[in-house]
């Protein structure tokens, strides 16, 4: 059983914690993509809170685009693109006791030979990450934005 | 001269994890271990329809989701009054489910998570020689990517050469080893992460021979990595580090809930398990345990103070600046004392109570290092317990899928509309964990989850008794206060999780400004 021969190439992968606010805005993006007619060559994922499992989840991907909340000091509701190459440069301190994290997991994928061809981070500035279901006004308006961007980025004509 | 060694944080995985270590003489006096993070997930749950716990509590935790799945299922089980009901298949699947949950986690815990504790990586910086995951990993390290091998505490690396590159081999083959075994829990668990198929009263996922074929070959594969290579790795680790068998011992207080159904008996206390419920002190001597004699209380934790209270009657309010508190993690207690959870808990309880395969296993290795039971309480005691458990899980498995009956039923139907509460005692892979729900009209009105970090990390309590992970810093000597790893160690044995941060990428000194593609 190879899932592998079935896998499609395009991965939108949605991060983080639908329990604490604001983190929960890449699944209400999958959940409006979820809405539009996408070709059979997109695969929607929610991965949760668990990055360092994903290993094979965005193994052999030809595009890989994640949905995240990203701090970048902007509004609440900013969206970001940019490519795990742009952050990794001089980000992860090496003395530093950090989380495995989405990068993290790049790299170990890197190691096994398992990783899309290419990555694109979608990212909104959070309002609240308190403990609690829903997003704040900012961050749900820019959840249709997002959706296009992440259209544009498969190459689907916005809906 | 007394001074302090702060290391925050320190689990790896998401989540903040604080060990503060005061030290005197080279020698530890004190230690608090904090939970950095704010833990009140429970608070979402109330209003809700109970089912949504299976899905909701799975969100609490980026390292153990399906566990927590799996206990909230357990308590809504006996909310819907269907306990004594699951069906066979519904039983084997939860047990298939968690058990390469278990596999899983045990191979990321010791090679991705503890091993480079043991192991120096830089030993592969000038490889020569033609194996393609040792040339990555000295690509890596040439272009300065330590990434993934750091944080490190430096110094104390006592394996040869040859050792550690056929330990950093062994780390690349892991990552291997774990998507395996993510593709096993996935196939009966419908996804991984967070698994869809586990609900009260059962698991929907069916069974077919082509399931269980697909199940049975990861297992065959997995079986061969902990038998070739995660067994005799943590051999290697004990035999060179063996003054690590004398050093953290703990409270020397061990207690299991018991996982791995054997029947389904209403009653969780009663249930058969194969790793089954209990507490064994340092006598080795197995006690019953009694859920009703569990505790939490907050006296060094910053939540408002309600004294020791069931789970049932719990409540997480939070009180940032309340005086002498130092920890997010409440304090549980046993009958007022402390315990230690997880693999060396569970293999303990298991080797008290008579189970053969169990005591053959524990026995080879303590007589390999000829040592006695008393060794076990200790850091390379519980790696080794927690390697003994992946390699017995792992040939239950292969039984286990071979007992489920293609086209019988895993789920079993309940009214929703009820009054009632419910308990689930489980284990995930780092350890004892409970759940208690009460439900009216079909509503939850509360919950609480007890999780294995809080026994083993909570605070000290209003007797003074320090949580597990301090008594086993305590009286440590280090060597470097600079460069503490033995505490590292120490704390690293565990498995600590404390992982319910908020998945925020912060490139940290980048102005992210620069990616800015949408205005709010």
């Amino acid at each position: 059983m190879d899932c592998a021969a079935i896998r499609a190439p395009l991965l939108v992968m949605a991060v983080g914690n639908l329990l604490r606010e604001d983190d929960g805005f890449g699944l209400a993006v999958l959940e409006h993509l979820r809405q539009v007619e996408l070709p059979e060559t997109v695969e929607l994922f929610d991965a949760g809170t668990s990055i360092v499992d994903l290993m094979q989840v965005f193994d052999r991907r030809e595009l890989l685009v994640v949905l995240d909340a990203v701090r970048g000091g902007q509004q609440p509701g900013s969206l970001y693109r940019f490519g795990p190459e742009q952050v990794q440069s001089g980000a992860l301190p090496l003395d530093s006791l950090h989380q495995v994290g989405l990068l993290e997991t790049l790299r170990l994928g890197e190691l096994v030979d398992c990783r899309p061809q290419r990555t694109v981070v979608i990212g909104c500035e959070p309002e609240r990450t308190g403990l609690a279901i829903g997003l704040s006004d900012p961050v749900r308006a820019a959840v249709p934005k997002a959706a296009r961007l992440v259209l544009a980025e498969l190459g689907c004509a916005a809906a | 001269m007394a001074s302090q060694i702060v290391i925050d944080p320190l689990t790896r995985v998401e989540g903040h994890m604080k060990v503060e270590a005061t030290v005197e003489n080279g020698v530890v006096k004190e230690a608090k271990s904090s939970g950095m993070m704010y833990r009140g997930l429970e608070n979402v749950l109330i209003g809700r329809d109970p089912r949504d716990a299976a899905r909701i509590m799975q969100r609490i935790c980026g390292v153990c989701p399906t566990s927590h799945g799996l206990t909230a299922a357990f308590a809504l089980d006996e909310v819907y009054g269907v306990s004594g009901a699951i069906t066979d298949n519904g039983r084997i699947l939860r047990n298939l489910i968690q058990g390469a949950n278990f596999v899983q986690s045990h191979i990321l815990h010791f090679y991705q998570l503890a091993a480079l504790d043991y192991v120096d990586v830089t030993a592969v910086a000038d490889y020569r020689g033609s194996d393609p995951d040792l040339a990555r990993v000295r690509e890596f390290i040439a272009r300065g990517h330590l990434g993934p091998f750091v944080p490190r505490y430096e110094g104390d690396y006592r394996l040869s050469k040859k050792e550690n590159v056929a330990a950093v081999k062994h780390y690349v083959q892991a990552l291997n080893m774990r998507r395996i075994a993510h593709e096993a829990v996935a196939i009966f668990g419908g996804k991984m992460p967070h698994n869809m198929s586990i609900v009260a009263g059962g698991v929907t996922a069916s069974s077919d021979i082509d399931k269980i074929a697909a199940f049975l070959w990861r297992i065959e594969r997995l079986i061969d990595f902990i038998n070739g290579c995660y067994l005799p790795d943590v051999l290697m680790v004990a035999e060179r580090y063996s003054d690590y068998f004398d050093i953290g011992a703990g409270c020397r207080q061990l207690m299991s809930f018991g996982v791995f159904d054997l029947d389904s008996d209403p009653d969780l206390t009663r249930r058969r398990r194969w790793l089954p419920q209990g507490i064994v002190g340092a006598d080795l001597k197995l006690r019953r345990m009694d859920p009703e004699k569990i505790t939490e209380e907050v006296t060094s934790s910053w939540f408002r103070e309600t004294g020791p209270v069931h789970p049932y009657d719990g409540t997480t309010v939070p009180e940032r600046d309340k005086a002498g508190a130092y920890s997010w993690i409440k304090s549980p207690r046993y009958a007022g004392e402390v315990m230690e959870v997880g693999p060396l808990a569970r293999i303990a309880v298991a080797y008290a109570a008579g189970d053969p395969e169990v005591k053959r296993q524990v026995d080879a290795v303590l007589g390999h290092f000829k040592a006695t039971p008393a060794a076990l309480f200790s850091v390379l005691g519980r790696h080794a317990a927690r390697a003994i458990e992946t390699k017995l899980v792992a040939e239950k498995l292969k039984q286990w899928v071979l007992q489920l009956q293609p086209g019988q039923p895993s789920c079993t139907d309940f009214n929703l509309d009820v009054t009632a509460r419910g308990m689930g005692l489980h284990e995930a892979p780092r350890g004892a964990l409970g759940h208690w729900i009460r439900v009216e009209d079909g509503k939850v009105t509360n919950y609480q989850a007890v999780v294995p970090t809080t026994w083993n990390a909570g605070p000290v309590d209003a007797k003074g008794q320090p949580g597990p992970i301090e008594q086993s810093l305590i009286g440590t000597r280090v060597r470097d206060e600079r460069n503490p790893f033995e505490l590292v160690r120490i704390v690293r044995a565990y498995d600590p999780c404390l992982s319910c941060a908020v998945h925020v990428v912060t490139p940290k000194g980048e102005d992210l400004g620069r990616f800015l593609v949408g205005g709010a």
